[in-house]
């Protein structure tokens, strides 16, 4: 599933682009519309599902309790990971599926990795001894562009989804803590509120656009990944990522003007986003691919 | 920072739709529930005493078993099955749309979303002074030069191989190598053979109705006697043709989508009966069915005029 | 832990001869030639299939007919226990190539020589039976595809204890202690398209075990193929 296509084609896109209209309508600040679902998933602790314009990703954070001998020496609370799935391969066909896959779990961690995205991680250390790692698994079910961008929504809906056991440390043997089950099974979040989201600004002509489709990929050598953590609504995002994506160089100048309409586009993605996950109530598993 | 400064993004995010596009269309109760008689691959169709086997069936125990899932068609007393969906199948004298994959001795491969990549021979092309006919080893770098992996060319089908594959061939003004446009695909058997293919739309612009379904959408039909071998490049199309085509592009997608025929009336009556949207609303799923349904209303309503 | 309990039911209220509750869609996947989601109790399939097409692994491509190559991936999350599974491993790959026997006695490949057909497998969540569901999917898949087959294949994966068959096992039945029979057949008829064995089983239980592998894979063959005339009603060309 090569999209390749004609001189002519991308000649015709590089116009429009500059001019403010894409081939299906679009200005270059438009995204195509997303669908986000939670509670996709049976087996998972969060899950999420996002759509848009052909890509399809499904999100499962599973809780695990690590045991070790210094909770304080292990930082790594999150764990990202995407794997591209037997469905989606034959598109990925001259991409480096494994390699772009790692890519985008790298870029989600490097968001994730400060003390502002989620405020209240600390909770997640337990005892001395114990702590929850939360593992963030994306599974690319489609590829139509606009894959990180779609990603960090994916993680950002399956953690506000995430239902995280309660539990009770005590003291044991030897100055140890351990872990019980309190009687009934009580359920808290994390506050992801701040959690990042990532815009990929694609560079085409001389034009920074958002949501690129595939045939509009193809006429591009360089984007800019942007992640940006909202710390107080109706603010501008604290840019907390920058990373170059595809294989051409960019200048100064422009960088600056990418990384800004990124932040916008960050601040939009994340105000829509909540109100999206506030409205949902989860559906049943399953439901979502029976539709 | 305020957030007066996102003007100029646009993001939608919502719930999906209650029901994928097909059977939006049906909840409205455009689709007609005909009693059309479908058979699965295994299933018996008939006896074979008296019928002889066509496409999409097999014969087992004197019977004719189906090999495809679909409608099951006589014609006199040849049984065939036709699949909804499936690979494109060529017939002598289509329309196609095919994108270039491959450039070899003497011929292009050309992906028209057939089973196999169908041929394009040198021989079978229109080019300036005919100067690539001759057999050097220069051939394959200045065939190039004309088509090479990536181009698109609109072209007929002169011929069905033992095996399947087509050749085409674009020995004709109309035919030839396509300029700026947008492509945009959708299953074959959506696309109906008709008369013409070729469509300068009162809307101004125009289509290619490929009958492998791919669709072409350009500012105007091009009649080039040299098969579009010299392109400008340079050229830019007026935003007002940009802004027609990028919406006839959004109304191919919306009536594939809710599996209606495309040809010229469907794609200008869903033009029409889309006008008061932005051309980017039709991305919308809401929208897209409210169109479709739309256009099958009025095309009935007018087939029904016409027959009294 | 006992499969069956004192009353003849398993732990999920089934009785033996029960298969699980079965939902599917198909087009799922716009961009594949055709493609299938299945449900079958809590194990979750969802199957692309591209082709047939000209074929890109030269090594597979003949003049006798059209290839099938099938890849098969899980996810992460498919079961409740995380596993991290890369994607080559032993008993995926044993699956996939089983997976592509059946296919390949079943697609009249005759008709595309020089053709390939990719059949990809994605298990979202595994509950038991998971080569089974596979089968399942795939043919849908291949049906949606306009991709001509012998017939349509459906799998169950059936165990036998204390000599009772009980049909389409979930992942808590299948235990190392007691046979499993995976049994594909042609339409909900005789024809057998695949058949494995694992453990082992007295001679006196397999007759009955057959007879009931059949009779479930039968039943499967009825849910797949009310689906896929709905599918096919529901996609016709408009005007």
């Amino acid at each position: 599933m090569d999209v390749r296509l004609s001189d002519a084609e991308k000649v015709f896109i590089i116009h429009g682009v500059q001019e403010g209209l894409r081939n299906d309508g679009r200005s270059c600040g438009d995204y195509r519309p997303m669908y986000v679902e939670r509670g996709v998933l049976a087996t998972t602790d969060g899950s999420s599902r996002v759509r848009i314009g052909g890509t399809d990703l499904l999100c499962g954070v599973k809780c695990e309790l690590v045991e070790c001998e210094d909770s304080s020496k292990e930082t790594n609370r999150l764990e990202f990971s995407v794997d591209c799935s037997a469905n989606a391969s034959p598109q990925f066909i001259g991409r480096g599926g494994d390699a772009y896959a790692e890519e985008l779990s790298d870029a989600l961690h490097f968001a994730y990795d400060n003390e502002r995205s989620i405020p209240d991680l600390a909770k997640l250390t337990l005892s001395p001894n114990h702590f929850w790692r939360l593992y963030v698994d994306i599974v690319i079910l489609q590829y139509g562009g606009a894959i990180i961008d779609a990603a960090a929504v994916a993680a950002k809906a399956a953690l506000f989804d995430t239902e995280i056991v309660e539990v009770v440390t005590r003291q044991a043997d030897e100055k140890k803590m351990t872990i019980d089950l309190p009687q009934g099974h009580l359920t808290w979040k994390l506050d992801v509120k701040s959690a990042p989201l990532i815009s990929s600004i694609t560079k085409i002509g001389s034009t920074n656009v958002v949501d690129v489709t595939l045939g509009e990929e193809t006429c591009s050598f360089a984007a800019l990944w942007v992640g940006g953590s909202v710390q107080k609504a109706g603010t501008e995002p604290l840019v907390t990522m920058t990373r170059q994506a595809g294989g051409g160089s960019l200048d100064a100048a422009s960088i600056n003007d990418m990384i800004q309409m990124g932040v916008n586009a960050v601040g939009r993605l994340d105000a829509k986003l909540m109100e999206r996950l506030a409205a949902e109530e989860t559906t049943i598993p399953g439901q979502t691919f029976l539709a | 920072r305020n957030m007066a400064t996102l003007a100029g993004i646009r993001v939608d995010i919502s719930s999906p739709p209650s029901s994928a596009a097909p059977a939006a269309l049906e909840l409205s109760g455009d689709r007609d529930n005909a009693s059309d008689q479908f058979v699965i691959p295994g299933n018996a169709v008939s006896t074979t005493t008296g019928f002889m086997r066509g496409h999409g069936t097999f014969t087992r125990d004197g019977e004719l078993i189906a090999t495809l899932a679909g409608s099951v068609q006589q014609v006199n007393r040849l049984i065939t099955v036709k699949p909804v969906k499936s690979r494109y199948n060529g017939e002598v004298g289509d329309v196609v749309v095919g994108r270039v994959v491959d450039v070899q001795q003497k011929r292009w491969k050309v992906d028209t979303s057939s089973r196999l990549d169908s041929s394009l021979l040198l021989s079978s092309v229109n080019l300036p002074g005919g100067e690539l006919r001759r057999k050097s080893v220069e051939d394959e770098l200045m065939m190039r030069d004309y088509l090479k992996e990536g181009d698109l060319i609109s072209a007929e089908v002169q011929q069905v191989q033992h095996d399947g594959s087509l050749q085409l061939h674009t020995r004709n003004l109309k035919y030839g190598k396509l300029a700026q446009g947008i492509s945009v695909q959708v299953p074959s058997y959506l696309i109906k053979r008709r008369k013409a293919h070729f469509h300068s739309l009162p809307c101004g612009a125009a289509v290619v109705i490929g009958c492998n379904g791919h669709v072409w959408i350009a500012p105007e039909l091009r009649e080039d006697a040299d098969g579009g071998y010299n392109q400008d490049l340079e050229e830019v199309i007026s935003l007002e043709t940009r802004s027609i085509m990028a919406r006839l592009s959004g109304c191919v997608r919306l009536l594939a989508a809710h599996c209606v025929a495309i040809y010229d009336t469907t794609i200008m009556a869903a033009f029409e009966l889309s006008a008061n949207h932005k051309a980017s609303d039709l991305l919308n799923a809401a929208v897209a069915t409210e169109i479709a349904s739309l256009v099958v209303r009025k095309i009935r309503a007018e087939a029904t005029e016409e027959e009294l | 832990m006992n499969v069956l309990s004192e009353h003849g039911f398993r732990a999920d209220g089934r009785r033996p001869e029960q298969i699980r509750n079965i939902s599917c869609k198909l087009s799922v996947c716009p961009e594949a030639d055709g493609s299938a989601y299945i449900e079958q109790g809590n194990t979750r399939i969802m199957c692309a299939v591209y082709g047939p097409h000209e074929a890109t692994n030269r090594a597979k491509a003949s003049e006798e007919g059209c290839s099938v190559s099938v890849q098969l991936s899980t996810a992460v999350f498919a079961t409740l226990e995380r596993k991290n599974r890369r994607r080559g491993d032993r008993k995926t790959t044993a699956l996939a190539r089983m997976l592509e026997k059946a296919f390949e006695s079943v697609i009249v490949t005759s008709l595309f020589p020089r053709a390939q057909i990719d059949i990809c497998c994605e298990i979202i969540q595994e509950d038991g039976s998971r080569l089974s569901s596979c089968i399942n999917a795939c043919s849908l898949a291949l049906a949606d595809a306009g991709i001509p087959m012998r017939g349509v294949v459906t799998c169950v994966t059936c165990s036998s204890v204390d000599g009772r068959p009980v049909v389409d096992i979930s992942a808590r039945e299948e235990m190392d202690t007691i046979p499993r029979l995976t049994l594909a057949t042609l339409s909900g008829h005789d024809e057998v398209v695949l058949v494995e064995m694992e453990n082992r089983v007295h001679m006196d239980h397999l007759s009955a075990l057959m007879a009931a592998s059949h009779a479930a894979s039968s039943s499967i063959h009825q849910c797949l193929h009310a689906a896929l005339q709905q599918h096919l009603s529901q996609t016709r060309a408009i005007l």
